[in-house]
């Protein structure tokens, strides 16, 4: 069955300035991905990847210091970057929708259930009354919250923190995206909570066809929920691989530095450490911007930046010396 | 005092936070108790890492309070050389706290901001001993060679360093008295993914060389199960499993520590299985259930689950749980 491709970004390049533009942070540099319906993709990386400051070019939800400086984002054939505030403000929960990763923050702690679930579909639907009650109720139950009449006329704080995610969860759900993005959404929530919600997700995109990008750093997740990988490092692509291809054999160096640090309990060897620091994105260094701390890196690393090497069909990595399988 | 050996650095016996919730404005009187620790007996020996992993509300981090002596426990009592912490006099208390360190999730809460990392790093000493100038600087010179810090960084303030950094300067200053336990709440949570395991190696490193005991608070079982020879699993104030790393982790017993394992995300797609997820949520401290504390979410409860609360019985050689249904391990889930 053709698959339709939902999400193309294209070159998307997204700068910090700071006042008077003395210093650049590239956060996101000349990104290029495409998502297709029914998808489950994970966006990897560590904190200063720009995976977040992906999502936020693509819900045009930037901080005033952050600018999309080029590139094309193109959601169902139209490019959000060309489209007006009020526009987006139209795509945003009704066609796009996005779970952070602390619930006390996207929770208003002065309203209720009840109101916060009822905003989001009051603005996008013409619900009202009794009908929009209804909604809100079936929408707790599909997040698997019971007891939903009790739980819309509580407060965020008298709720856990898996609750509270799931309540978020319900909210971006509410008017049926065709995407949801998860912004470390499980990074917060206790081991057994956390397995609860991704069995959650999974549910939901059983139920409603929803296409899951997952922004993490914990390969656990990407194992447990996703088919394909996107792995950021310094604001660019440097591999993307479907998902038993990268565990199997990563072919960038960064990707395997990962892998060989991870946790897991299956086998408790001995793991290898990544050397020296995530880099500063004010401050690059030239050629390859993973080469200060790649075992592989010659001269040629140092000076030149590699360029994405296609390896097999949907693989590709950016490096002079992809691992070979 | 004389000259006694212990054979153990740390003997936790029974200890109970109970904290009071008031209500009432004029006449403030307790409505219920939350009961961070409700009877927790532990030992910690020369050399020995105990992980202690729980999840939200387990107690993990009030135990480490008490031991640091930021809280007085409502019962009970932690002995350091046969003395009760809380009754120490003010010498054996500065000795106390020399021997105790400890090391914060958050590397950037955990060091003042206006303090530059030599000054960090011995603190703990101008509390405690009497160095001369000179001495505290090869001290200093010395912690931060430990870590893998360059010397160079002494006189830089913490914000002009990254994670890993400060988190090594938080260890610089927990060996610098020359502690004997270092309580190391989360030590890595707040890093980069890829930093992570150097902190880690270097905790480990250090733990070798230096002989030291660490109290490891941690959820990820995975990363504890790494660092510790022994590991506690708690669950709303008390402990339910206690053993060695490996004999924990091959012949778990408790129901919660087979959930925490089952839960547990696969090291590879191809391990992914299905498998039953925990049901309901964590119950809150102001409201332990009866009898066995955990029988409201346990696969196999029994009757007497729900009336007499179990005690941590030996169940191998050094592993203990604290379990009606011990010895009958679930099906599938130990590895």
């Amino acid at each position: 069955m053709e698959k339709k491709t939902l999400l193309q970004v294209v070159g998307l390049t997204t700068y910090f300035f700071s006042f008077a533009r003395t210093r650049i942070v590239k956060a996101v540099d000349n990104v290029s991905f495409e998502v297709n319906a029914g998808d489950r993709l994970a966006l990897i990386g560590e904190s200063g990847c720009g995976k977040s400051t992906v999502a936020a070019s693509l819900l045009r939800v930037l901080p005033p210091s952050g600018e999309t400086v080029s590139g094309k984002i193109l959601f169902e054939g139209e490019d959000l970057l060309q489209k007006s505030n009020k526009e987006m403000t139209q795509i945003r929960g009704r066609k796009i929708a996005m779970i952070l990763q602390d619930p006390m923050m996207s929770l208003d702690p002065v309203f209720t259930i009840g109101e916060q679930i009822g905003e989001t579909l009051k603005q996008h639907t013409s619900l009202r009354g009794d009908s929009l009650i209804q909604r809100i109720k079936e929408l707790l139950l599909a997040v698997q919250i019971p007891e939903p009449e009790r739980r819309i006329k509580q407060w965020p704080h008298e709720m856990s923190g898996g609750m509270r995610q799931r309540i978020v969860g319900s909210i971006a759900i509410s008017c049926e995206p065709k995407l949801l993005i998860c912004d470390e959404a499980t990074t917060n929530l206790d081991v057994t909570i956390q397995l609860q919600y991704l069995n959650l997700l999974k549910d939901l995109q059983r139920n409603t066809g929803v296409t899951l990008v997952f922004i993490t750093h914990n390969l656990g997740i990407v194992a447990e929920l996703c088919e394909y990988v996107i792995v950021m490092y310094a604001g660019k692509i440097v591999e993307r691989a479907p998902v038993v291809d990268v565990f199997d054999s990563p072919a960038h160096p960064y990707t395997k530095a990962l892998l060989d640090a991870a946790f897991g309990l299956q086998v408790l060897r001995k793991r290898r450490p990544i050397p020296g620091e995530p880099p500063n994105l004010a401050n690059l260094p030239p050629g390859c911007s993973f080469n200060p701390r790649c075992v592989y890196a010659d001269d040629r690393c140092r000076k030149e930046e590699p360029p994405e090497v296609t390896l097999a069909a949907a693989r590709s990595a950016q490096c002079w010396y992809p691992i070979k399988a | 005092m004389e000259k006694k050996e212990f054979d153990y650095l740390l003997q936790i016996r029974d200890l109970k936070m109970h904290f009071p919730v008031k209500a009432g404005i004029i006449l403030d009187h307790v409505i219920g108790w939350v009961k961070a620790l409700d009877g927790v007996d532990l030992t910690i020996k020369h050399r020995q890492v105990v992980g202690l992993v729980g999840e939200s509300g387990s107690g993990k981090t009030t135990l480490a309070k008490v031991l640091l002596l930021l809280e007085k426990p409502t019962n009970g009592e932690v002995l350091f050389k046969g003395k009760d912490i809380h009754s120490l006099d003010v010498s054996e208390l500065k000795a106390y706290r020399r021997t105790i360190q400890a090391v914060f999730q958050d590397p950037f809460a955990s060091l003042s901001p206006r303090l530059r990392v030599k000054e960090i790093i011995t603190e703990p000493l101008e509390v405690s001993s009497t160095l001369s100038k000179e001495e505290l600087e090869n001290k200093v010179g010395e912690a931060m060679h430990m870590v893998g810090l360059d010397t160079g960084l002494r006189r830089v303030y913490p914000h002009e360093l990254s994670g890993g950094q400060r988190q090594r300067v938080a260890i610089a200053r927990a060996i610098s008295t020359e502690s004997k336990i270092i309580i190391l709440d989360e030590p890595t949570s707040a890093l980069d993914v890829s930093v992570r395991l150097q902190i880690i190696h270097l905790l480990m490193d250090l733990q070798k060389t230096l002989e030291l005991s660490y109290l490891l608070i941690g959820h990820d079982l995975a990363m504890v199960a790494y660092m510790s020879t022994d590991i506690a699993v708690m669950y709303l104030g008390k402990i339910v499993e206690f053993g060695e790393t490996k004999e924990l982790l091959k012949n778990t017993t408790h129901p919660y520590t087979q959930a925490l394992i089952a839960a547990s995300l696969p090291d590879h797609p191809r391990d992914k299985r299905e498998r039953t997820v925990l049901s309901g949520e964590i119950a809150s401290p102001l409201n332990v259930p009866p009898g066995c504390r955990f029988h409201p979410r346990c696969p196999g409860k029994k009757s007497i689950c729900r009336e007499q609360e179990p005690s941590l019985v030996p169940v191998g050689d050094n592993h203990w749980v604290a379990c009606h249904l011990d010895g009958q391990k679930a099906a599938s889930s130990s590895i």
